[in-house]
C-alpha cells in the first residue's frame, strides 16, 4: 500500500527533473530591444537612408578575400570562441555577436575550413532565433553544403543573401537598432581580424592601407549609432567607437581620379581603373587602432 | 465541349501571357547565381521597372555599395527574357564620375559581365534601367573574382 502512495511522488520528481533539464538546455529569453526605442522621426534618419548606410558597411567577404590575397595564414585563435554564446543573455549582446559569428563564418569559409563551421553556423542560427529573425537562413541546406569545400560559393550566397534580407526586414519592422548592432559587430570583427593577422612584412602595407580606408566606414557607423548613444549598452559602444574615430583622424586619404579604359575579352568587359587612392597611415596609428579595436571587441564578445 | 473551351482558354492564356513564364524574382536570381562560377557572391539586386510613360523620366533604381581597392569585382546582368526590357548597369564612383556602363553605345550592344579591378576604395553607385525605357525584370549580381 505504501509503495502505491509513493509512486505518484516518484513520477512527479522524475518529471520535474526532466522538465528542469529541458529548461536548462533552452536559451534564455531576453526582453531588451524587442522594438526600436526610436520612432522613425526621432531617428532623424529615413529608413531608406539607414538601409543605404548599412549597405555601405563592407561585407566580411571583402576583408577575408583581401587577407587571403595578401598571403595571411588562417588563425583559429582570432575567432570568437563558439562556447561564448552561452554568455549572451541580452538582445544587445546577441545582435552584436550575430555580426561577429557571421564574420567568423565567412572567414572560415574563405579559408576552406568548412568542417569547422558547423558550430558557428549553429551559433548564428541560435542568435538569429533569439532575435526572432531565423527565417532568413536555410540552415538545413547550409549544414549540408558545409560538408564540402566545393560548396563555398553557395554557402556565401545563402549567408550573404540571408544577412541582407535580414537587415532590410529589421529596418522595415522598426527594429533598426538590431540591424545597426549586427552591422557594428560585423565591422568590429573584420577590423579586429585585419589588425591582428600575421603576414609577410611585404604585404603589411597593403593590409594597413585597407585598415586606413575603414575611416569612412566608421564615420557611417557612428551616424547609425548616434540616435541610440544614450541608451544602455549603446552608450559605451558609441563612446568607444568615438575614441577610435579620434585615432583614425591621423589617417590621410587622397583620391586622384583618372578616366578608366575598357577592354573586351570573351564577352567580358574589363575595366582598367586608372584612378588611384593614397592612404597615409603610420605604424604608430596602426598599433593604436589595433589596441583600441581589441579592447572594444573584448567588451563585445564578453 | 465545355472542356474544350477551358482547354483552349488555358492554351491561349499561356501562349500570350509572357508573365506566366516569367522568371522574375527568385528563379532569375538562382539562374544568375549559377553564372558567377568561381567568384565569391557578395550582393544581388532584383530589378523590376515599368515601361517609361510618355513625358516621364526614365524609370531607374540605384544602390550603393563599398568596393575595396585590391579586389577584382565581377558584375553580372541577367534579364528575364519574357519581358522586352534589356537591363543596362552603370557604375559611378563616390565623386559621381562614370566608371563603366554595360551598354556599348557605338555598337548598340549589351555586355552581361563586367570585370572591375578596383584601384580606388569607396562607395560606388550601381544604377539600373532598361534600354529605351521598356518594361523589364532583371537581376544584378556583384561577386569577388578569386
Amino acid at each position: 500500500m505504501k509503495k502505491k502512495t509513493k509512486l505518484p511522488l516518484i513520477l512527479a520528481l522524475v518529471a520535474g527533473l526532466i522538465i528542469s533539464g529541458c529548461q536548462q538546455n533552452q536559451r534564455q529569453e531576453a526582453t531588451d530591444l524587442l522594438y526600436d526605442s526610436k520612432k522613425e522621426g526621432e531617428l532623424h534618419l529615413h529608413k531608406d537612408l539607414v538601409k543605404e548606410i548599412i549597405s555601405s558597411v563592407p561585407n566580411p567577404v571583402e576583408m577575408s578575400s583581401l587577407l587571403q590575397k595578401a598571403g595571411v595564414v588562417y588563425s583559429q585563435e582570432l575567432l570568437n570562441p563558439a562556447g561564448n554564446i552561452d554568455n549572451y543573455n541580452t538582445n544587445f549582446q546577441r545582435a552584436l555577436n550575430l555580426g561577429v559569428y557571421g564574420t567568423n563564418l565567412v572567414y572560415m569559409n574563405i579559408y576552406d575550413r568548412t568542417l569547422s563551421t558547423l558550430r558557428y553556423l549553429s551559433n548564428v542560427r541560435d542568435l538569429a532565433s533569439d532575435l526572432r529573425i531565423e527565417q532568413f537562413f536555410d540552415y538545413k541546406t547550409l549544414n549540408r553544403l558545409s560538408e564540402s569545400s566545393r560548396n563555398i560559393d553557395s554557402v556565401l550566397f545563402i549567408t550573404n543573401t540571408g544577412f541582407d534580407n535580414m537587415a532590410r526586414y529589421l529596418i522595415e519592422q522598426g527594429r533598426s537598432n538590431i540591424a545597426v548592432l549586427i552591422s557594428a559587430g560585423t565591422w568590429i570583427e573584420s577590423l579586429y581580424t585585419a589588425t591582428h593577422v600575421e603576414t609577410m612584412p611585404g604585404n603589411r602595407d597593403f593590409i594597413n592601407m585597407r585598415i586606413g580606408e575603414q575611416k569612412k566606414v566608421l564615420d557611417n557607423l557612428l551616424i547609425l549609432l548616434h540616435p541610440y548613444r544614450e541608451e544602455p549598452g549603446f552608450n559605451w559602444l558609441f563612446e568607444d567607437l568615438m575614441e577610435l574615430k579620434k585615432i583614425f583622424e591621423d589617417v590621410k586619404i587622397s583620391y586622384v581620379y583618372a578616366e578608366p579604359t575598357m577592354q573586351e575579352l570573351n564577352g567580358v568587359l574589363i575595366v582598367i581603373d586608372n584612378s588611384k587612392s593614397e592612404v597615409i597611415i603610420g605604424d604608430d596609428t596602426i598599433e593604436r587602432i589595433a589596441n583600441k579595436i581589441a579592447k572594444i571587441r573584448t567588451r563585445v564578445i564578453g | 465541349m465545355k472542356k474544350h473551351y477551358i482547354l483552349l482558354s488555358l492554351i491561349f492564356l499561356f501562349a500570350f501571357s509572357g508573365k506566366s513564364f516569367s522568371q522574375c524574382g527568385e528563379p532569375l536570381l538562382k539562374n544568375c547565381h549559377e553564372k558567377i562560377e568561381n567568384a565569391r557572391f557578395l550582393r544581388s539586386w532584383p530589378i523590376q521597372l515599368p515601361k517609361q510613360a510618355r513625358g516621364e523620366t526614365l524609370p531607374q533604381v540605384s544602390f550603393k555599395m563599398p568596393l575595396t581597392s585590391g579586389n577584382t569585382y565581377k558584375i553580372f546582368a541577367c534579364n528575364d527574357d519574357q519581358l522586352p526590357g534589356k537591363v543596362i548597369i552603370s557604375i559611378r564612383n563616390q565623386n559621381d564620375d562614370l566608371v563603366v556602363t554595360s551598354f556599348v553605345i557605338e555598337q548598340g550592344r549589351h555586355i552581361s559581365v563586367i570585370m572591375f579591378p578596383v584601384a580606388m576604395s569607396g562607395i560606388y553607385t550601381f544604377s539600373f534601367y532598361f534600354e529605351n525605357g521598356e518594361e523589364g525584370c532583371a537581376v544584378g549580381v556583384v561577386a569577388i573574382a578569386e
